[in-house]
């Protein structure tokens, strides 16, 4: 699809790292996300490191959703455009090119969509977060999807 | 003559592997007294995990034990099941299977060579960094990393809920359709491929030669995959079921890992093993590239890996046209499976080196016990002994941060896949 907006809920199976994918999950079964087709588009993707940015090429607009660690309350929910963030210390390895390394990467590249917004989940802290493979997130992450839905809808709103 | 000089290089956690992996060097006395790649993996977590489960959701569960190659764990598990099952398989689905790790070959070590290897050859800390400097080349390499995930799509897709691959075949059959519409990609692809060998071929390479045993599969006809019988640099050549009774897994004392020994001696698995021991398998134009570009086989130097990773992305490339030039969607996609209890066993070539899976089952289909030996575990004691040679070669009187510089280069030319850890956003907040 060329043009249009993409949404990308990034994770992996582990624990609080499904959260990216339950926000898909959560957009498509939204009241408003029927309205919006065919222009929006919404992916579930595990560990892509830098194929993130082949997901978004060609899209007007991206939104990317994932877990995020800043110590903040565990579910707190912040939204950043790439502006907003450091580059971070040089990737520690190809699936640990996180999404903000490749953010960076595909912004020197020249590589990302017109507009692109990233919303981050805060983790539970410590050893429990993400230690076990298939378990669903923690309960306060899980609440944070209502927000993170309407926050959304706004972002989509925004764009017109 | 060497001063009696001690240090102790500490590389806590590794920059540019896969995954979390530390590194301890000691010297005393001119030498390398010990050197200690310590692996974070979770120990044989998934080999647990598989007992009691049904064969059918096997392929589904070993897909998560890499991030970045699911697909070659699917592959050997299949094929260690349909061994257990005696189940035969379609040539159609062989030749979709051997498409769709060529797949993974191309984005894996796309991704290899662009954000791990390359930024050393330029001073670079990172392919940010490299990216500044040669954006068309990081481009390209971007390019052929998302047309070798592409292909993987055309089989079953890398998403959250990885499908495809099955016991007996595929879950469904790629459409004419979809085969018409990569097919032109994958023929540019290839011409991407020679000029990211004709690139990577002029990065100036350490010359650091040693010895070492190859093993890789050999098969009848074609460069190995997905099939064939393990073979050695030292004449081994034995069926995958009799891996165990010449390779055995040492426990490390400094690492959860096991170090796997052929016959008492490390050796080494990946592309450069797989090139070494396939010379007659490596298609006319690509060894004229290769030529070009100087690599001469066997190598013994682990520096032109990264020249090795991009001979087989273009083989990888070339093999997909083949094979794809030739579909029948039409061709059925799998063939019934009576499970039964028994034994099997398969090796194949993931990106990083032979990869070995072993499973009993029961009457019912269901997986009793499961041994997986991954190539990077394989690996391991190799890169051990490479560091002493390479570091006391190198000259251990130079400076520490040039030592430590070296000593990573040499782990990173294994591509080892380390762990796959849990990825979080790791943010830096700038406020103005």
């Amino acid at each position: 699809m060329t043009g249009g907006t993409v949404i990308l809920g990034i994770g992996s199976p582990f624990g609080d790292d499904r959260i990216g994918w339950a926000a898909a999950e959560a957009i498509r079964a939204a009241s408003w996300y029927g309205a919006l087709q065919p222009r929006l588009r919404v992916v579930a993707l595990d560990r892509p490191g830098v194929g993130l940015l082949a997901e978004m090429a060609h899209a007007d607009q991206a939104i990317v959703i994932d877990a995020m660690r800043t110590g903040a309350l565990p579910g707190t929910v912040r939204r950043l455009v790439t502006d907003d963030l450091d580059a971070p210390a040089p990737a520690c390895s190809g699936h640990d090119v996180g999404v903000i390394a490749t953010l960076h990467l595909g912004r020197a590249l020249d590589l990302l969509p017109r507009r692109l917004a990233l919303f981050g989940i805060e983790i539970t802290a410590g050893d429990a977060a993400g230690a076990e493979p298939n378990f669903d997130p923690a309960p306060p992450l899980r609440a944070a999807l209502s927000s993170v839905l309407a926050l959304v809808h706004e972002e989509l709103l925004a764009s017109g | 003559m060497s001063e009696s000089r001690t240090i102790g290089i500490r590389v806590p956690a590794l920059a540019r592997v896969e995954g979390e992996g530390a590194l301890e060097i000691d010297i005393r006395g001119g030498r390398v007294e010990s050197a200690r790649l310590r692996i974070f993996e979770p120990p044989r977590l998934f080999e647990k995990l598989l007992e009691g489960r049904r064969y059918d959701e096997v392929p589904d569960i070993v897909a998560r034990i890499c991030g970045i190659c699911p697909v070659a764990y699917q592959m050997s598990a299949v094929a260690a099941i349909e061994d257990a099952f005696g189940t035969a398989i379609e040539p159609a689905v062989r030749a979709w299977r051997r498409a769709m790790y060529c797949g993974e070959w191309i984005q894996s070590h796309a991704l290899h060579v662009h954000l791990l290897a390359a930024p050393d050859f330029f001073g670079a800390a990172s392919v940010l960094e490299l990216a500044a400097r040669h954006p068309e080349a990081v481009r390209r390499g971007l390019g052929l990393q998302r047309l070798g995930n592409d292909l993987i799509g055309l089989f079953g897709g890398r998403s959250v809920h990885p499908v495809g691959v099955r016991v007996g075949g595929f879950h469904r059959a790629p459409s004419a359709s979809d085969v018409a519409a990569l097919l032109p990609r994958l023929r540019a692809g290839i011409v991407d491929a020679a000029e990211l060998i004709e690139w990577v071929g002029g990065f100036s390479l350490p010359d650091d030669d040693q010895a070492f045993v190859d093993v890789a599969l050999r098969d009848r006809a074609e460069y190995p995959m997905y099939a064939g019988d393990i073979a050695s640099g030292a004449g081994l050549l034995i069926p995958a079921s009799d891996y165990e009774t010449r390779f055995e897994e040492h426990q490390a004392p400094h690492s959860t890992a096991l170090h796997a020994l052929l016959d008492g001696t490390p050796y080494l698995v990946g592309p450069l093993a797989r090139l070494n021991l396939n010379i007659d398998r490596i298609p006319p134009p690509l060894r004229a590239l290769l030529d070009q570009v100087g690599l001469v086989l066997p190598c013994r130097n682990m520096f032109a890996s990264v020249v090795a990773r991009a001979a087989e992305i273009w083989l990888a490339l070339h093999e997909a046209v083949a094979i794809l030039e030739h579909h029948d969607s039409a061709a059925r996609p799998s063939v019934d499976v009576e499970p039964r209890a028994g034994t099997g066993a398969a090796a194949t070539e993931a990106p990083r080196g032979l990869l070995w899976h072993r499973y009993e089952t029961d009457a019912a289909g269901c997986i009793v016990r499961a041994r997986i030996v991954p190539p990077s575990s394989q690996n391991q004691a190799r890169i051990e002994e490479d560091l002493k040679t390479s570091l006391e070669a190198y000259g251990l009187e130079r400076p520490e941060a040039d030592l430590r510089q070296r000593a990573e280069m040499v782990v990173r030319n294994y591509d080892p896949c380390i762990s796959c850890a849990t990825h979080f956003l790791d943010l830096r907040i700038r406020r103005s």
